[in-house]
């Protein structure tokens, strides 16, 4: 029997294709606007075209937020799916089950990004009475359309594959034996070199962050995303679970562990969006923004929060796992 | 968020309630339907899974040319010595086919001396002990479904069986037994193991299964492994095999169903662009007024948004409510039907109430924003409307 | 306060129908004046002051409005100027009937930042000035037509305008309203407002107090 038939993964199903029917009617819209925009243009034509971009905008928006509550979603319906397919203990194995599993979550936490990126050009643009990144914006969305495409694909690829007479490994196998997959060779590096790297690139956020370097912040951010996921998995997490072998991004997710898991997300997420997207926005129009303010607040308060689990571990008990 | 808007569209619904009746029913008749089925669903998931919650971790059956055959009683012993094995008990039972009403009985036989494999089992045989004679005719203990049947189709004091060799054995009616869940009460027989051996002809040294209970249950895959091992002929049904087989089943149903519904949500879809398209020359003139007094594009999608959040929210809450009113306090006529197949006897059982958080925020997260979907591009048209030509 | 530069306004331009509205509208409105659009129906005064008021994009010209200016601003900004700047008073009122009076003159102020309590407090003001406080719950529909009217103009000052555009305002009056209308009016040029206001009707001409007519015949200034 296939997956295909469990009610949520046809309500993903049905949302996502929705969603590809609106994001197609805005990409239209993006095409028409980035050709023909000009706001000195006094005709009907542009009138109109000003009119679309409101139209492009609502759905955008509305996408980035149906997205973050479908991603979320995404991960109970794999959760759930765990109990299904043999050997999956939970989501992480159930990813695994297929090739696609982790291309398209981290293509999923990608567009979120990109979208996310796209409203707050938005904002700016629509602040300024001259509409100046009208077109860069919506040249840049036929870009983002080329990766929710591909999230789509992914996502229609990935279900089909999934077969739920194979056993599949599970986080078990999957991050901590040496494996061959790009996933598990990064959390197989020695906690000895990810943690320091994890502090000082924190540092160097805080030092990027008030001499205004506003690129490296953003390369920094990108880098401190990848490196705080990484010691999530090999080093705090364990310190939530208590169990050196566990080595679970989703559990933390679950209600054992007092939901540990959406206070850490929201705060990295959050936290490297902000700085990213400030780097981006200053790459691809120039405007300088004060993002790295939040991105600072949020990314102290994830550092604060996992480093605050082993500490306590270490208080309580005298040792280290 | 802007209170003030919210505010305004309240009272603006107010003023045109009868305008967005139909798309309220619409909505409304969609959320009852989803959440009637899944409810339905649900709570029949849920008396499966109490009765299997019961089962021992692992039953063991020798299989034959791919089918089950009698196992050895004495492999029992020899599993029970395996260690993380609490203890392994052979059991001793049938179907029976009763023609007249077209229904299969399932017969267990009990020890009802002997400590057995189900606690509640136990319970009943207490219950029922003062009624338990010693003598050498063959009584049952019956589900008090099953006693309702004997009552209406054939004696309220006995029952003949028939064995295998076409002879009769009478039984008499010792008992009853009621359950938290209806669906075991409706067909389990309770008899003498000796007298399930005489109805089904099972000798002395052999039994219909094993059953093995193991506390731990992450040892229960090493002690199946180990089963395995020493007899190759066997099958192993563990209890996760069991909940997961049945989760399947109910989901492939409702999975089935919702593929059904996708041309009722299309439906569903068209119909709302449709509805909330029409702009009447009312409404038309009004958002020409709002943008004259200084509104922007944005302001009027905003309450257009929050009209549609407002509908789609008291309509799932309205729909939700009918549809647990449906299922619990008037148990769903008709669409049971759909759930309940052949394999269940005909005494109705109570479904069991309960409100499943997780089927709701499913169909909220269907619903919803489908819905909120569907006034996107009417919400825009009637944000863009021109406000000079609607007013001269 | 407000000034047109060579202000064309076509419409169904390229069409077989095309027809020019407007054609080389130049005026200058000062601070605090109080300027009468005079003119025939269908001269084209009301499109001039929809163009004032952003509700219209000229085909050609300039249009500035305190200084600003406004004749290619995207809708978001348009409606921010006649938001905080601009009270306008249509000829038919175009109040909402199912709405009560204070509910309907808040009507511009609900987007902004201002609070409830503010607006409300403001609104009140505003009706007891004008004397319809009483009439402050009463759904629109049932008022009177010099009611209305009074409420039509509550709605035009809730914003605290500098600018007050009236298009023909004494149009479905009698001759006692309107001369109680140009009371207010007159009142509202001496707390300081600019007035614009499009009117065929003979009573204007004969005021004291106007500064400025303009006459407007087939779109053009005379």
């Amino acid at each position: 029997m296939s997956v295909l038939l469990i009610p949520e993964v046809i309500i993903l199903f049905i949302e996502d294709f929705l969603l590809l029917v609106f994001n197609t009617i805005a990409v239209v819209i993006a095409y028409r606007i980035q050709k023909d925009f000009n706001i000195n243009n006094t005709s009907s034509k542009q009138y109109s075209l000003e009119k679309q971009t409101y139209l492009a905008s609502y759905i955008i928006k509305f996408s980035l937020y149906l997205k973050i509550a479908s991603i979320l979603f995404f991960v109970f319906t794999l959760d759930k799916l765990s109990t299904i397919i043999p050997g999956a203990m939970c989501a992480v194995g159930v990813t695994a089950s297929s090739d696609y599993g982790i291309y398209l979550l981290l293509f999923k936490i990608l567009n979120i990004y990109l979208f996310g990126f796209w409203l707050l050009l938005n904002k700016n643009d629509m602040n300024d009475e001259s509409y100046p990144y009208t077109i860069i914006k919506f040249k840049y969305f036929l870009f983002v359309y080329v990766f929710f495409l591909f999230e789509m694909t992914l996502q229609y690829l990935y279900f089909f594959d999934i077969n739920p007479q194979e056993l599949v490994s599970c986080c078990g196998t999957v991050f901590y034996e040496a494996t061959t997959s790009v996933v598990g060779q990064l959390t197989n590096i020695p906690n000895e070199i990810s943690l320091p790297i994890f502090y000082i690139v924190f540092l160097l956020l805080i030092i990027t962050t008030i001499k205004k370097y506003v690129l490296l912040n953003g390369i920094l951010n990108l880098l401190f995303l990848v490196i705080g996921i990484i010691t999530l998995i090999s080093f705090f997490g364990t310190y939530v679970y208590e169990l050196p072998t566990h080595r679970c991004p989703f559990c933390l997710l679950q209600s054992d562990y007092y939901y540990a898991g959406y206070a850490f997300y929201t705060f990295i997420i959050l936290g490297t969006f902000f700085g990213i997207a400030n780097a981006f926005i200053k790459t691809t129009v120039g405007l300088s923004l004060n993002y790295c303010k939040f991105s600072l607040l949020f990314n102290s308060m994830y550092i604060l929060a996992v480093t605050i689990y082993p500490i306590r571990f270490y208080i309580i008990n005298g040792v280290w796992l | 968020m802007n209170f003030k808007l919210v505010d305004f569209t309240l009272k603006s619904l107010k003023r045109n309630m009868t305008k967005k009746l139909s798309v309220i029913f619409i909505f409304t008749v969609l959320v009852f339907l989803l959440v009637s089925v899944f409810s339905i669903s649900s709570s029949i998931k849920k008396e499966l899974l109490i009765s299997v919650d019961s089962l021992p971790e692992l039953i063991v059956q020798k299989m034959s040319g791919g089918r089950q055959t009698l196992i050895p009683v004495e492999r029992a012993f020899e599993i029970a010595s395996i260690p993380g094995v609490n203890n392994a008990y052979d059991r001793v039972w049938g179907y029976y086919f009763f023609e007249n009403v077209n229904v299969n009985f399932t017969i267990l036989g009990l020890d009802f001396d002997l400590e057995t494999y189900k606690k509640k089992y136990d319970n009943i045989i207490e219950m029922n002990s003062d009624i338990i004679d010693t003598s050498n005719t063959p009584f049952m203990i019956a589900g008090k479904g099953v006693v309702e049947i004997f009552n209406s189709y054939y004696n309220p004091n006995y029952f003949d069986f028939i064995k295998g060799n076409g002879k009769r054995m009478r039984t008499n009616i010792a008992g009853s037994f009621s359950d938290e869940s209806a669906l075991e009460t409706n067909d389990v027989i309770l008899m003498p193991i000796q007298n399930v051996r005489e109805l089904f002809d099972i000798e002395e040294h052999l039994a219909t299964d094993i059953v093995v209970r193991v506390p731990n249950p992450e040892e229960i895959d090493v002690v199946k492994q180990k089963i395995q091992f020493m007899y190759p002929d066997c099958r192993l049904v563990s209890r996760q095999d069991i909940e997961a087989s049945y989760q399947n089943v109910f989901d492939y149903k409702s999975g089935l169903f919702l593929s059904l519904l996708i041309a009722a949500f299309v439906a569903f879809f068209i119909l709302i662009y449709d509805k909330t398209s029409g702009l009447s020359l009312e409404d038309k003139r009004e958002i020409g007024i709002l943008k004259a007094v200084g509104w922007q594009v944005e302001n009027i999608l905003q309450i257009k948004f929050i009209e549609g959040a407002i509908i789609s929210l008291f309509s799932f809450s309205f729909g939700t409510g009918l549809a647990l009113f449906y299922v619990y306090t008037l148990q769903a006529p008709l669409l049971r039907n759909l759930f309940t197949g052949a394999s269940y006897l005909k005494p109705e059982f109570d479904l069991l109430p309960i409100v499943d958080l997780q089927v709701l925020s499913l169909i909220f997260i269907l619903t919803v924003p489908i819905y909120i979907m569907a006034t996107i591009i009417p919400s825009w048209r009637a944000a863009i409307i021109d406000a000079d030509e609607v007013m001269h | 306060m407000i000034k047109l530069e060579s202000i064309y306004k076509n419409y169904n331009i390229g069409e077989h129908n095309e027809s020019e509205v407007l054609k080389n509208i130049s005026f200058l409105v000062k601070e605090n004046d109080f300027t009468i659009l005079r003119g025939p129906s269908g001269s084209g005064k009301s499109t001039i002051l929809s163009i004032i008021g952003g509700l219209i994009k000229p085909t050609k010209g300039e249009v500035f409005v305190d200084g600003k200016s406004i004749a290619k601003l995207p809708d978001k900004f348009a409606s921010l100027v006649r938001q905080e700047k601009i009270g306008f008073i249509f000829q038919k009122f175009n109040l909402i009937h199912e709405l009560n009076t204070i509910d309907n003159i808040t009507i511009p102020l609900l987007p902004g930042k201002l609070s409830r309590l503010e607006i409300e407090k403001r609104a009140e003001e505003i009706l007891d000035d004008l004397s319809i406080l009483n009439k402050k719950n009463v759904l629109v529909k049932k008022l009177s037509g010099g009611e209305q009217q009074r409420v039509a103009i509550a709605r035009a000052l809730i914003n605290r305008p500098k600018i007050i555009l009236a298009d023909e305002p004494t149009a479905n009056l009698d001759k006692k309203l309107s001369l109680s209308f140009i009371q207010i009016i007159k009142e509202l040029k001496q707390k300081g407002i600019t007035i614009l206001l499009a009117s065929h009707d003979p009573l204007f001409s004969e005021l004291k107090c106007v500064d400025n007519f303009i006459d407007i015949q087939h779109g053009e200034i005379k």
